[in-house]
């Protein structure tokens, strides 16, 4: 009798908690990041059901890719945005669909021990947020510059790949050319790399606008932006601007490969 | 497992010293060493023991570890083979410390001169001890592209292994080059002791060196060969590999010393390094021709029979990314001539 009373308080205690959206992750940096990102007044609540594909151990911090997979009930979302706790720049990406997505891939810098969030706000305005704790072994995803040094050939060079899945669905893979600098870059000489980074992606086929993102330099150089549609996708085209003002824009017309 | 006499910020450092100590004396230089930057004196040991594989051949096991503080990156298996007039060392192990002490460990064993220092490649755990033997006057032997990428590479890297294994190990080592390097491959006489130093270019890494002594039989693979632990990819062209193994099997070798991993009497250990490299190209071009990210490819962790491998998870991590890297980059015609 006294287990079962003991049991139901319990119960009610973690449902409560639940309502609150208590981080699975225990970030003092939580209350703050979803205010700031999602709303003072937003309502959240932790998601099991959306799968954040990453690896839970970096050691190149510069470029970690990850992968969202949108479970059915939440594809008639209205937003996704991608936060990263520990970052100086925490806000990756703002991802706007006008068509149902089933997945969202990019690959983003780290600069140290985090949480990873994907936030999917549904359609009555409820944010569902699944989080990744992620280990970084070698920390400065941001700041310290790239390892390998090399330079961005063409800025704003778009690169459009489409996949066929399983009964007729299709994956869309967009790479940008561009250095995504992010400004917290010093380098040997004690000048600080400045800001530059792609600020607005627009996907779209025949049929109109599949996808409006909102990006800053927490995705990696050279971001690589994949799409999971139901159908595919007809003479797709990719369009943007970056934060310099220079507009840029890839169109794919290849068949399948 | 690893006598650790004196290690920094380790409340028991006093203590063990004296324990060690002959004398009050010596404590208290101990002490005071301790207390200033003395650490070649006083700091961590790998307590290297030369363990005999043949006649006048030698092996320094290394751990089947990650980098820890525990080993202080002595991962890899070093040795030496000592003619009627020379010795020739097999790696420098990862760190000056280490290269000393295995100069000293060879001491134990003969008075003969160390004559060359082979070091089979670039990677940290088997060149950044390479310091100890160019200050002794040793021939250090590498590959060119292997010791341009250890003097490219090296300053990161040994920042990396310093994180991962601590500075009381890695003080001390800088990263030095070679004191020659060769493309072909060589034979040395270290007296009595007919030594062929074979080189492997492109497949493991730029130019892996692999050491034969003919006398016994043995054979130093380098890092060709990894047995019970996951092989990594960083500079890997897998293809090349795969003939390189080929090669290395059909030598007259009667032991075979991986550069991780048991000791081997038969060729049936290079089956964890095969089918590790060929699994890894496989599934990492699939996935690339299919649109699959390096995230998906990774989510489901290491898949069966290589799971149970040494550093199986992290060496995992790491090659998806390096291949995943290298084959998106690839035209369809390479990615074609790779698929078959």
């Amino acid at each position: 009798m006294r287990s079962t009373m003991l049991f139901a308080v319990a119960a009610l205690l973690i449902t409560a908690a639940n309502a609150r959206g208590v981080d699975p992750a225990g970030s003092e940096l939580w209350e703050d990041l979803s205010g700031a990102y999602l709303g003072e007044d937003a309502e959240v609540t932790f998601n099991d059901s959306i799968r954040l594909m990453m690896a839970d151990r970096v050691e190149s911090a510069h470029e970690v890719p990850i992968m969202v997979k949108v479970p059915h009930d939440l594809r008639d979302m209205q937003e996704l945005v991608l936060l990263v706790d520990r970052n100086p720049i925490q806000q990756v990406a703002r991802i706007t669909p006008h068509r149902r997505l089933e997945s969202v891939g990019m690959n983003i810098r780290l600069e140290e021990s985090t949480p990873v969030r994907a936030a999917i706000l549904d359609p009555s305005g409820i944010w569902h947020v699944a989080t990744k704790s992620v280990l970084v072994m070698s920390a400065g995803g941001c700041s310290s510059p790239p390892p390998d040094g090399a330079v961005v050939a063409a800025v704003g060079d778009v690169n459009i790949k489409q996949f066929e899945r399983h009964g007729g669905a299709s994956r869309l893979k967009v790479r940008i050319h561009h250095p995504m600098d992010t400004g917290f870059v010093v380098l040997e000489d004690g000048d600080v790399v400045p800001p530059y980074y792609v600020e607005k992606v627009r996907i779209e086929d025949e049929r109109g606008v599949i996808a409006d993102m909102l990006t800053w330099a927490a995705m990696s150089r050279d971001p690589v932006i994949t799409i999971d549609l139901p159908t595919e996708g007809q003479s797709v085209r990719v369009s943007g601007n970056d934060s310099e003002g220079l507009s840029f824009e890839g169109l794919e017309n290849a068949p399948l490969m | 497992m690893t006598p650790k006499a004196c290690r920094l910020k380790d409340s028991r450092t006093p203590l063990s010293c004296s324990r060690r100590a002959a004398g009050l004396a010596r404590a208290a230089a101990c002490l005071i060493l301790f207390t200033t930057v003395a650490w070649d004196a006083v700091g961590a040991s790998y307590g290297l023991r030369p363990q005999p594989v043949a006649p006048g051949v030698y092996v320094f096991p290394g751990s089947q570890d990650a980098l820890t503080p525990d080993n202080g990156a002595n991962i890899a298996n070093t040795g030496f083979i000592v003619g009627s007039r020379e010795v020739l060392a097999v790696e420098a192990g990862p760190t000056r410390r280490y290269g000393k002490e295995m100069l000293a460990a060879i001491r134990s064993v003969t008075d003969l001169p160390v004559r060359y220092a082979v070091i089979t490649h670039r990677h940290p755990d088997h060149s950044f001890g390479l310091g100890a033997f160019r200050e002794a006057g040793i021939d250090v032997l590498m590959h060119p592209a292997e010791a341009e990428g250890l003097a490219n590479e090296g300053p990161a890297l040994l920042e990396f292994m310093t994180a991962l294994v601590g500075e009381a190990w890695t003080q001390g080592t800088t990263i030095e080059a070679p004191s020659e390097t060769l493309t072909e491959d060589r034979h040395v006489d270290l007296g009595d002791r007919p030594v062929d130093i074979l080189v492997l270019e492109g497949g493991h890494s730029s130019g892996d060196l692999v050491v034969h002594d003919r006398t016994s039989g043995v054979a130093f693979f380098g890092d060709l060969l990894f047995v019970g632990r996951a092989a990594t990819v960083p500079h890997a062209d897998i293809g090349v590999w795969l003939m390189h193994l080929d090669r290395l099997e059909s030598l007259p070798w009667t032991t075979g010393v991986p550069g991780h991993g048991p000791i081997l009497d038969d060729p049936a250990g290079f089956a964890d390094t095969r089918d590790w490299i060929r699994f890894l190209r496989s599934r990492i071009l699939e996935a690339v021709l299919t649109g699959e990210s390096p995230a998906e490819v990774l989510d489901p962790g290491v898949p069966e029979p290589f799971a149970g491998m040494v550093e199986a998870g992290p060496t995992f991590g790491r090659a998806v990314l390096q291949l995943y890297r290298r084959y998106e980059a690839m035209d369809p015609a390479e990615l074609d001539a790779l698929a078959q």
